[in-house]
């Protein structure tokens, strides 16, 4: 992929790190599932913890049902009405419960967000291998981590 | 009377609220069952009544033939206040073509303006079979 890119409806096609650091800086996400060979929309809580996005179930919720080994899509996007700008991240992936002792320990600290809970939980991740993000409307050059 | 899960205390919204929200937005995300897997695009809509109107190019979501089912969802949040809520809308993809003419006049009227480029000729209305809506935090 060559640097300002474009696709046919004229959007900003973003590199995978570009994509990474955008789903770092939000929380809300949404997970895309099929229930019955039908596609849901769950919007979900998460963080990206060492490029996996990572986020919270409860026991016996639709999201709990939907997320087990199956493959989703995850999207995150941010729009700005006035301006007609904005961008979306999307992933797809296979869905892996983190049941790992040590592994849970190191996400506690990760401080997955928590809106509704209730019960027994399972801790749930998604690989960002296959990710891809556009922009839309005038880009921004990107704030480079760790830029003077 | 306020309508709530007892398990997670998450507040039930009623579909004619469910349909303020949506008439007061226009940018919302659409899920297809792309080969059993679902992808997710964020498109810009306007209500033709209680249906979602979009526009498109041929793609993925066309590509799903007539009458697919899909599901749509729009949502807000707010990170401070912990508060935020969500709709989706499950039902059928409809193109709406020339042969309707009424609904063809009707829904080529509205400011469904997208903000992507493209020629996106595709009229498709999503007409709802399920409404639902959800509210966290305080009110």
């Amino acid at each position: 992929m060559t640097p300002g890119e474009v696709d046919r409806n004229g959007l900003e096609v973003l590199a995978r790190a570009e994509c990474l650091r955008l789903l770092e800086q939000t929380t809300l996400g949404r997970v895309g599932v099929t229930v019955g060979a039908l596609p849901a929309v769950l919007p979900v809580n998460y963080r990206l913890v060492e490029d996996r996005i990572v986020f919270r179930t409860s026991d016996g919720s639709k999201l709990d049902a939907a997320t087990r080994n199956a493959v989703v899509a995850f999207e995150v996007d941010e729009m700005e009405p006035i301006g007609h700008t904005g961008w979306s991240v999307m992933v797809t992936g296979l869905t892996r419960e983190v049941t790992d002792a040590s592994e849970l320990e190191a996400l506690e600290l990760a401080n997955i967000p928590r809106w509704a809970p209730v019960g027994g939980e399972r801790i749930v991740e998604i690989s960002t291998d296959m990710i891809s993000g556009r922009r839309i409307g005038h880009a921004r050059p990107p704030e480079r981590r760790g830029a003077p | 009377m306020k309508n709530r899960d007892a398990r997670t205390g998450i507040e039930w919204i009623d579909r004619d609220e469910c349909l303020r929200l949506l008439a007061g937005d226009e940018v919302g995300r659409l899920a297809v069952a792309d080969g059993g897997a679902a992808t997710i695009f964020p498109v810009n809509y306007r209500l033709d009544g209680e249906a979602i109107v979009f526009r498109t190019d041929p793609g993925t979501k066309l590509a799903q033939g007539p009458r697919a089912q899909v599901c749509f969802e729009i949502d807000h949040f707010d990170r401070q206040e912990r508060t935020g809520w969500s709709v989706v809308v499950h039902g059928r993809f409809e193109e709406v073509t020339a042969y309707e003419a009424a609904t063809f006049k009707r829904v080529h009227e509205l400011p469904v303006d997208p903000w992507a480029g493209g020629e996106k000729a595709h009229w498709v209305r999503l007409v709802p079979q399920r409404i639902t809506g959800r509210r966290v935090g305080p009110r």
